[in-house]
């Protein structure tokens, strides 16, 4: 018994090490900072203060910002279920062996390339005189342009494209596992296509959906990178102000403090979703 | 009416013939057992009339119906999968009503009908369960009744009891005929287990690598095989080889490679001088310690000697040495054993229990 006491122990210090330093330590640092009345590391002596937290919540243009965030989350989010789930339907129930395997390889390849050269990538599709506005006057001479790059949409665009992988993959993975018998005995049982959809796919692969839904709206939600590239004047979002307090403005501790808040945003949402995930969850 | 014609159906994958030319006839009202060893296609012959498989040739008519062009959703097919399939997600009242919901029946008539199926299948006051809290044979009820409960034109089981221990299983096969008497649909059961197929059905077809060998009442293959596959398919077989040496009408005498003389009696195709094969059923031997008590009626009598004695209960399986052949003999455990191992004895039956197969 003591020995194997000592040896899980032996087995889980370096996981616990390794989080403290690289997950606690850090955000443990930036909650103290956060209360701090000024930047650490700089010329002005600094308190301990609430006033961070206060902004957020006298400002309106931060809890008008945290909420187009959240808007963007949930459209990204909802837009990567309508495309993924459908995508990893076909990859699952309709395809098999060889092509399978090679359009399952097309959908984790853009998780290799560099997150940076793929949004810049989509600059050169979606600007003026880009790839979509040339090809649409190649059809269409007389058409108006058609550069949607630093608007809302080039955004969403960028965001589903970088976190659409994530969703076929959950997806992908529940829908396979779902039993062909199920199927065959529905369609047996006189349903036809849309409503074994409906009562026996959907249900049974929503673990899928939701994990993908919460893989994708979490890291949306504080987004810089996309909104900043493809956004231009459109693309302020909590995500790029808090961005801008460290590496702009040097505000650390507001920045500190807004991240917090979005993650107890976050953090909340998830919570109210929590009844109605676990319902469905349990009849796995 | 739900007759079912399979006339002529073949299906290949790749190199492999599933089915080959397969022609049954299930009658109205009938439990027709699909008999055979793994891969021979009887699955597939049951998901043809399904729906599931296309068949590459031939046609399928149900009730007169080709149902070729008919999609699955409008077949009417009841079918329970060996797996059960029950939908994990659904409780036991909404797997068995889904058949009648996604028909757009009415909330109260499903409900009824929901009911009377579980009271079918003896399971009042389990629909409100996950199919994951119920045994396996309470499993294998409620796939049965969500098969039956909108009362499919033919209800299709592919090996339902597969799953379940011996007990259970022979519970659970009295069950399954009495539920079918009651509705009286036409039942076509695919089986490995030989005895299933004997107990349950009608009528048999025995598949071998994707073909009908024989079909016929359970008696009739199981006493009347008319070849050495479904000899040894059903049940246990010992076999003599031979050559036709005397005739006539449908009294055989074969002599046996060894010498012995061996008397047939029944219709046959067989003529003078053939090569022929003797197929003997073990409970159709007797035994004897000496050639004066053979019983008098047993025109076959051959000597052996005995190897093994195993006691099964209400039977007791002799198996024994007969002129260099392994020769296996069944005896009701009535009498006292008649011969112990190692012991000379004579073995004996009745002429017309001498079945000739082909090979
Ligand atoms: N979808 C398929 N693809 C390729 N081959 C198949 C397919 N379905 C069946 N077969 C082949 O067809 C043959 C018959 O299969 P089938 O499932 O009908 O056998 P079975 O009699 O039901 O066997 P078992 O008793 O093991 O269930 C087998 O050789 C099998 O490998
Ligand atoms: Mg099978």
């Amino acid at each position: 018994m003591a020995r194997q006491g000592r040896s899980i122990f032996a087995l889980t210090v370096p996981t616990f090490l390794w989080l403290t330093v690289a997950v606690v330590l850090p955000i443990t640092v930036m909650f103290y900072f956060s209360f701090l009345s000024a930047s650490p590391f700089g010329t002005k002596p600094a308190s301990l203060t609430l006033d961070n937290y206060a902004t957020f919540f006298t400002k309106d243009f931060y809890s008008f910002l945290a909420w187009r965030s959240i808007k963007l989350g949930l459209l990204v989010a909802a837009l990567c279920a309508l495309i993924g789930f459908p995508a990893a339907l076909v990859l699952s129930h309709r395809l098999s062996g060889y092509w399978r395997e090679a359009l399952l390889l097309l959908v984790i390849l853009p998780f290799w390339s560099n997150a940076l050269i793929r949004i810049f990538a989509w600059t050169m599709v979606l600007r003026e005189q880009g790839l979509v506005d040339q090809a649409v006057h190649a059809v269409l001479p007389w058409a108006p342009s058609v550069g949607i790059l630093y608007s809302y949409p080039a955004i969403v665009i960028g965001l589903v494209h970088s976190f659409l992988p994530y969703m076929i993959l959950t997806c992908y993975i529940s829908l396979q596992a779902i039993d062909p018998s199920l199927v065959d005995a529905a369609r047996g049982l006189g349903a036809r296509d849309h409503t074994i959809l409906r009562r026996i796919i959907l249900p049974l692969s929503f673990p899928g959906l939701a994990v993908g839904a919460i893989l994708t709206f979490v890291p949306v939600v504080g987004a810089f990178m996309e909104p900043r590239i493809l956004g231009g004047r459109q693309g302020i979002t909590m995500g790029t102000v808090i961005e801008d307090q460290f590496t702009e403005v040097f505000n650390w501790p507001l920045g500190a403090a807004l991240s917090f808040i979005l993650l107890g945003i976050v953090l909340a949402i998830l919570a109210l979703c929590y009844p109605l995930l676990r319902a469905r969850f349990r009849l796995g | 009416m739900s007759t079912v014609e399979i006339r002529g159906v073949s299906k290949r994958y790749g190199s492999v013939a599933a089915l080959d030319d397969v022609s049954l006839e299930f009658a109205d009202g009938e439990f027709f057992g699909l008999l055979g060893p793994s891969g021979s296609g009887k699955t597939t012959l049951l998901r043809s009339i399904a729906g599931f498989v296309e068949p590459d040739r031939g046609s399928i008519h149900v009730g007169g119906e080709e149902i070729a062009r008919v999609p699955i959703y409008r077949r009417d097919i009841g079918m329970v999968f060996q797996n059960y399939a029950l939908f994990p997600h659904m409780s036991v009242s909404d797997n068995i009503a889904f058949g009648l919901s996604v028909r757009g029946i009415g909330r109260e008539e499903i409900r009824a009908r929901v009911e009377d199926a579980l009271k079918l299948v003896r399971l009042e006051g389990y629909g409100e369960r996950r199919p994951r809290q119920l045994s396996g044979g309470q499993q294998q009820r409620v796939a049965l009744a969500r098969a039956v409960v909108s009362r499919p034109r033919v209800l299709l089981l592919d090996e339902p009891l597969g799953a379940l221990d011996k007990n259970l299983r022979q519970q659970m096969q009295i069950e399954l005929k009495q539920i079918q008497r009651l509705v009286g649909i036409t039942t076509v059961l695919v089986t490995h287990d030989q005895e299933e197929a004997l107990t349950l059905s009608d009528r048999i077809a025995v598949f071998n690598q994707g073909r009908v060998i024989q079909a016929g009442t359970p008696g009739e293959i199981y006493d009347s095989p008319r070849s050495a596959f479904v000899a040894d398919f059903m049940g246990e077989a010992n076999f003599f080889i031979g050559r036709v040496a005397r005739r006539q009408g449908d009294e055989m005498q074969i002599v046996l490679d060894d010498g012995a003389a061996v008397m047939a009696s029944g219709p046959s195709r067989l003529a003078e001088n053939a090569a022929v094969r003797l197929v003997v059923r073990p409970e159709k031997m007797s035994i004897s310690a000496s050639e004066a008590s053979i019983p008098p009626h047993h025109a076959n009598r051959l000597a052996a000697t005995v190897e093994q004695v195993v006691f099964m209960g209400s039977s007791i399986t002799y198996r024994l040495n007969c002129a260099g052949a392994e020769v296996s003999v069944y005896q009701q455990n009535q009498d006292p054993p008649r011969a112990a191992e190692g012991g000379a004895v004579w073995i004996s039956w009745r002429a017309t229990d001498t079945i000739p197969v082909d090979d």
